[in-house]
Parts: structure tokens; sequence; C-alpha cells
């Protein structure tokens, strides 16, 4: 068991300009082991990962990478050292065919110059098969699904055959089955001695595949243990510092004799097909599947975004033809979208503008904008929705991912949605953000709002939703009230589409 | 401790306002350097010279902060005057006052239809600004030449002369005009909910409609109002000239977007403003002015041009 680490921090500092992001963090990264980095959002995760493979430099203390000093300066050294770094946006390039993402800057050459394109692609599909995954090398990035994409992704981390991967939170985009395929890469980089730093907000995952823990708060490091030593709650109290009552919320104020929203047979071709649900006032419906089981995009049709070939849709009673999301926004739907940063929120604008911007031209006089009511409105539900942000007039992009999601939901309840259709709402936010969005939807929906949930996470749907419809393939393959639901239940719905 | 706070409010006012500093240092070394540059007749000369590129670049910030561009503004500001001056040439009539409003209605619904054909192919269509507004600069261009016979259109009665040549009191009647159309573009782009859409839509279109923002509504608007705001410059030119020719305006639509550029509005849309262009209109007036007055060529007045737009840029590329 005398291993010795193939990367080393020893006591290393990084300050910005007014933070202390790390402070004295010492830890071994040995191979054959998941170590796994946990701690909420601006702890120093992202930081230390970007001091091992080059994109910052320590303030003070050093890296070794086998035993010898290695402080890198950019990227290329630590890959060059055996470093592969997977990070969390997507990196491949979508006008590109997935070999040739996967040999980019290293591409196969027949006599050093012209490309060797059927070599490149049998070696892509030899990487697929040992990896266990079945896309096509000559397909285009473009046309894949958002897991598809980090499969290729891995895959190209894989084979550049390093000695240390670095997934930052990797499985934010996947559905739970992919999950399992990824966590199958993993064991086998584990078995080929690869050390593997993996980041991830979900807890389950962490006791499922890491070997070491090692949890952040602040920049400072609180403990390193094995993982099999731990349970969730403590991985919770380490990281927040205290023990957390109560993590989901769960609203018991849905009435079934009120039906806000009636969709039946709503299809689109190629997208999905005979879509019927119903969404209860005072209810928060979960919208369980994998991905690509079409749940956004029924979602997006409801809303007005996309269009159905067939089909029809009532809200409140009143059956409308959404042609725009603005027609269904005028009668009370707001949408939360999957990616909040391209979809949800207007990044260089301040906290302000974008929590106003549903409700400005309701609230304006004959066209003129009430700045008063702006202000107000959004210094009232940054106070209620404790948004941190150092005042209204910050710029969006600089809040954390989990105030950033807050503030487009303060969106919608300043334009007083009364239903709001939430796309995966908590991915990528950290543990306390996520209680706290639970809470903030328990309290929507108590207040006479209805919420429909569309989430990847399992114990998410079960904690929070009090019906749960689960789709595959496009279609709805059942409905599980919650006192029936259970993770098997849902799993076996959404990939064979039955109990 | 107020000392750092004062100061840091300092060093953010000089950060967001770099143009203005540019502006003010441009005009001190003007007013030491250039002889005659200091005297009111020549302010009132900058003002005049900036006044019609001031109406097109207005309407180039509105399709800009949308994040489009609008090339066929100077062809549809030429096609405007053309139509202008063959009006008034065929329609003298007695009351003055009457005909010239009717003419300036006219032209600017021209200009107005123009914008709308853009606004159409580029919101409903999805032809790429770019294309649809060169589209659009040759067939205006084209049909300012058929109109005319490629003769330009001289022999205007004096009465024409008005929005481009005449005074109310000391001031010129087209500074006058720059200035409402000016405040009025400003308050709508900072004060409206409608402007506050326009930057909702060049920050982020996909975000914009999932809001509840018509972003087809929002583009064909923008459209619109260049084109006929293109017309007001273009008529507001053939005044000043006394004829109409459709080789007017050549290349309006690069000094409007370098105004744009120049002031700092994001040519990727979703941040600037009239006040940014207000500051790149005159650093342009007060640039060519002085070159003027030094007794620069022509052709090294637009050399100079060139390289400081570029260097104007960078400058608030750095900034950023």
């Amino acid at each position: 068991m005398e291993k010795t680490p193939i990367v080393e921090l020893k006591h290393i500092y990084k300050e910005f300009p007014g933070v202390k992001v790390l402070q004295d963090i010492s830890i071994s990264f040995y191979p054959g082991k998941v170590h796994v980095l946990l701690g909420e959002n601006g702890a120093g995760k992202s930081t230390i990962i970007k001091i091992i493979s080059g994109v910052y430099y320590a303030d003070k203390g050093d890296v070794f990478v086998r035993g010898e000093k290695a402080n890198y300066t950019n990227i290329r050294q630590s890959q060059q050292h055996g470093i592969s770094v997977i990070h969390q946006e997507l990196s491949v390039i979508e006008d590109l065919t997935v070999y040739e993402n996967i040999f980019l800057g290293r591409e196969i050459k027949k006599g050093g110059k012209i490309l060797n394109k059927s070599e490149m692609i049998k070696e892509a599909q030899k990487l697929m098969n040992t990896i266990g995954i079945s896309i096509n090398p000559k397909s285009y990035i473009r046309d894949l699904n958002n897991g598809e994409k980090q499969m290729v992704e891995i895959a190209r981390a894989v084979s550049q055959n390093s000695e240390m991967v670095i997934m930052d939170e990797p499985t934010s985009s996947l559905s739970d089955f992919e999950v399992k395929a990824l966590f199958k890469v993993i064991n086998k980089l584990r078995e080929d001695n690869v050390a593997v730093i993996y980041i991830s907000h979900r807890l389950k995952e962490i006791l499922e595949i890491g070997d070491t823990l090692t949890v952040l708060r602040d920049g400072i490091l609180i403990d390193t243990v094995p993982v099999a030593d731990i349970t969730e709650n403590q991985m919770v109290a380490m990281m927040v510092g205290r023990e957390m009552k109560q993590y989901y919320y769960k609203a018991h104020c849905s009435d079934e004799n009120e039906v806000v929203l009636d969709v039946s047979h709503l299809t689109k071709k190629g997208e999905f097909e005979d879509v019927s649900f119903q969404l209860y006032k005072g209810e928060i419906l979960g919208i369980a599947g994998l991905i690509g089981a079409g749940r956004t995009e029924v979602m997006r049709t409801v809303f007005g975004a996309e269009k159905a070939d067939s089909g029809e849709c009532k809200l409140f009673g009143q059956l409308y033809q959404a042609r725009t999301p603005r027609d269904v926004i005028r009668l009370g739907v707001g949408l939360i979208p999957e990616d909040r940063r391209q979809q949800g929120l207007l990044l260089e604008k301040s906290v302000k503008e974008n929590a106003s911007l549903a409700a400005i031209k309701k609230k304006s006089h004959k066209g003129f904008i009430n700045f008063k009511w702006e202000k107000n409105a959004s210094k009232e539900y940054i106070k209620k929705m404790s948004i941190k942000t150092p005042s209204e007039n910050e710029i969006t992009k600089n809040l954390s991912g989990g105030n950033q999601q807050k503030v487009v939901i303060a969106k919608w309840l300043l334009a007083e949605s009364k239903i709001l259709i939430m796309d995966e709402p908590t991915r990528g936010i950290d543990v306390n953000a996520k209680s706290e969005i639970y809470a903030l939807m328990k309290s929507f929906v108590e207040n006479g709002g209805s919420i429909i949930m569309i989430s990847s996470e399992l114990p998410e749907i079960l904690g929070v939703a009090n019906r749960i419809m689960v789709m595959r393939e496009g279609r709805v393959t059942g409905f599980v009230d919650e006192k029936d639901a259970a993770e098997e239940v849902i799993m076996s719905l959404a990939s064979v589409g039955k109990v | 401790m107020s000392d750092k706070k004062t100061m840091v409010q300092g060093k953010n006012f000089v950060k967001n306002n770099t143009m203005l500093f540019f502006l003010i240092i441009l005009f001190i070394l003007s007013m030491l350097f250039v002889p005659r540059f200091a005297s009111g007749g020549n302010i009132l000369n900058v003002l005049i010279q900036v006044s019609i590129n001031a109406l097109i670049a207005c309407g180039m910030t509105f399709v800009i902060l949308s994040d489009g561009i609008d090339l066929s503004v100077g062809s549809v500001a030429a096609l405007s005057g053309v139509v202008g001056a063959s009006l008034i040439k065929q329609f003298p009539v007695a009351s003055v006052g009457l005909s010239l409003l009717l003419i300036i209605l006219v032209s600017v619904v021209i200009g107005g239809i123009c914008g709308c054909v853009n606004g159409f192919c580029i919101s409903k269509l999805n032809v790429p600004p770019f294309i649809a507004t060169l589209a659009m600069m040759n067939v205006a261009r084209g049909l300012a030449y058929v109109a005319t016979d490629a003769k330009p259109v001289f022999g205007l009665p004096a009465s024409f002369g008005f929005v481009g040549l005449r005074k109310l009191g000391a001031i010129p009647v087209s500074i006058i005009l720059m200035v409402i159309v000016l405040v009025i573009a400003y308050v709508i782009l900072s004060k409206t909910a409608y402007g506050r859409h326009i930057y909702a839509v060049g920050s982020n279109q996909e975000v914009a409609k999932l809001t509840g923002i018509s972003v087809m509504k929002i583009k064909f608007s923008v459209y619109i109002i260049s084109g006929m705001l293109s017309a007001l410059g273009g008529l507001v030119l053939a005044s000043k000239l006394q004829n109409g020719q459709a080789t007017a305006a050549q290349g309006y639509e690069l000094n409007a977007i370098a105004a744009v550029a120049m002031g700092g509005t994001s040519m990727s849309g979703g941040r600037g403003g009239i006040i940014q262009t207000v500051f790149g209109l005159f650093v342009i007036g007060i640039i060519n002015n002085a070159l003027s007055l030094l007794g620069v060529s022509s052709y090294w007045q637009t050399v100079a041009m060139g390289i400081i737009i570029l260097i104007a840029v960078i400058m608030d590329q750095f900034r950023k």
C-alpha cells in the first residue's frame, strides 16, 4: 500500500482581490484512487483544479507531480505531464464529428501531413467499445444530446492515456442511466491505476464511486477522510459547518378539484407523442425520465416556445393556441429554463434588470419604466429570497449559480406568475442554495401557485414532488403518486417503460 | 476610509466614461493647437457637420443595440433625398410650409418602407442582418438612379433649403432637428419598457423570447426607425446641397457605424446607448474639423479616421 502520490499539493495559498480563495491546502492524490472534492460553490474546488492544471498560479506553496516540483503556467504543460481535465462546461466543438473532437490537436496523420481519417475513426470506435458507449464516431457533435456530448468529452480525456483525470461535475448534465455508464469508465480508470479527481454535488454518487473525500469550506480544508467511513448527513454537516435540519421541503396543498393546466394528446413529430397530463392547484408535479425522453421539449411546447403538431392545452379552463411564450406568460405561466446562463439570464445585466424584465412593461406608465417600482421590488425580493449580492445593481454574471437561479425565479414572482415550469431547477447548485430553492417552491405552491418540475435527480423528485409523471422516448409511461413513489418504480418506468 | 471610497468611485467614473475623457482631451488639444478652432462660428460648424451623421447614427444605435447592423442607411438617405428634391421641383406649391412638411413625410415614409423590408427579411425570414441590409443597400441605391436617370435634381426652390440651410434665430434648423431626435431617442432607449426590451433582445435573444418579449416586433421596429431616420438625414443633406443626387451619402453607413462603435456601444448588442453615440459623433466631428483647419488633405483625413476608430475600439477592449 506504499504508493507515491501522482500529484501533491503542499501548503497552497491563493488570493483574488478581496477574497482568500485557498488557504494552506495540502492534499495528495494517489494512483488508482477516486478522490472526491466536496464543498459548496465558492469553497475553492475549481481553483484547486485550475492550479493543478496550470490555469492559475498559486500565490504560495507548491504543486508536486510524481515528486517533482511542477508549478505549471499553462494547460499544455500539465497535459504533457499526463493530466487531463474534463470541465463542467462542455468544450467539444459542435461542427466537428465525434472522432475529430477526440483527436483534436493530436490528429493521426499519414506521412506527417495528411489526416488519416479511417485510422482515427477506427481508433475512436475502439475507444467507444472499451468505454461501453454506443455513439457513432462519424456523427456530428451538434446532433448529440448533452449527455452524449459529455461522454465524448470523457472519451477524449481517457484516450490521452493520462495518469490523472480530473472531472469537474461530470454528471450535472447526465441522467441517472448515463451516470451508470460513466461510473463504469471511472472504475476502469481505477483498475488502470489512474488517479481520478472527482467533483460533484450529488452526495449519493460520491458514496458510490469515491475512495477518498476532501471537504472544503470557504477556501479552508476541513478534512480528508476515506469515503467508506462517512454518511451523507456527515458530508453535508462538514460542508455547511452545521447539521442541516431539513434538506427537502414538501408542500401538501395540492387541490385535485382545481385543474390549472390541462394538456391532452400533445404531439410533436420526432420529439414526443400523445402526451396528456393535468396540473392541480397547489401541486408540485415532478417530471422524471432519462435525458432525451422529451421532457424539456414537451414543456417548451406547453410554454409556447415550440409549436405542437396536434393536441390541445387548457390554462385555467381556457383553451389556448400558443404561438409564442408571450401568449402563455400573459396567462400566468413562467419558465425557469434548463440552461440558466444561456436561456434564463441576461448575464451582462444587473440583478434588478433581470428580475424586473418580465414585468417591466406591465408596471410601466404609458410605456415609461417605473424605476421606483423596479428598484423597490428587486430590493424586496433580494431580501425575501436571500439572494446574496452586493446590491440590486450587481451584474448577474458575478453571482454564484444558486443566486443566479434565484434571480430567474424572482423574475417570475415579480411577474406574478401562477404556474412555474422549472427545468432542472437545481442543476449545478450547492446544497445550501438547493435547499433554499426547495423552500421557495414550497411557499410558492402554498400561496396558491402550481409547479411543474423536470428533474434528472431522483432523490430530488421524490423529496419535493406531490406526483410524478415519468416519460420515456417521447411518451408518458406512467404517473406515480408520492405515497407509492420509490426510486425503483420510477427508474423502471423511465428505462423500460413499465413497472 | 471615505477617501478610499471616493477614489474607487472616481476610478469607476473614469472607467465608465473613457469616451467622455477622450472627447474632453481632444477638445482641449484642438483649442490649444488648432488655429480658429475655438471660435463660436467654428463650433457651430462642427455641429452642422455632425448633424446628418447624428440622425443616421441615432437609428443605427437602435439597430446595433438589438444585435443587428444596417448597411442600407446611406442608400436610403440618397433615395430619400432624390425623392424629396424631385417632389419639390414638381410641386412648388404656394403654401411652402405645408408642401415641405408633406415632402418630409413622404420621404420618411419611404425610408420607413425600406426599413420595413429589412425588418421583415431579418425577423420573419431569418436573413442575417448583414445580408438583408446589404441587399437593401443595392436596391435603394439602384432605385435612386432609376428615379433620376442618374442625373442630379437641381434648380430647387429656395424653400427646400429650410432644413439644411435655414436658421431659427441664431441656431441652424439641422442642429435643432438633431437635438430633438437625440433627446427623443435617449428617452426611448433609457426610460421606456420598449427601450429595455431592445437591450434584452440584444443581450440574449433566447432569454428575451422566453421572458415574453416579442423579439420579432423589436427587430422589425428598430429597422423601421433606422430607415426613417436615414431618410430624414438624406433629406437634410439634399436640402443643404440644394440638389438630390443618386450618388449622395456614399459610405454614410460606415460613418454611422463608426460613431456608434467609437462611443463604446457593443457591436454584439445589449450594451451602450445614445450618450455613447453622441460621444462618438463628436470625436469624429472634431477630428475631421481640426484636420481640415490644419490643412490636412481629405485623403489623409480618411486614413486618420480609420486609425482613430481602431484606437478607440481597442481602448474600449482594454477597459473591459
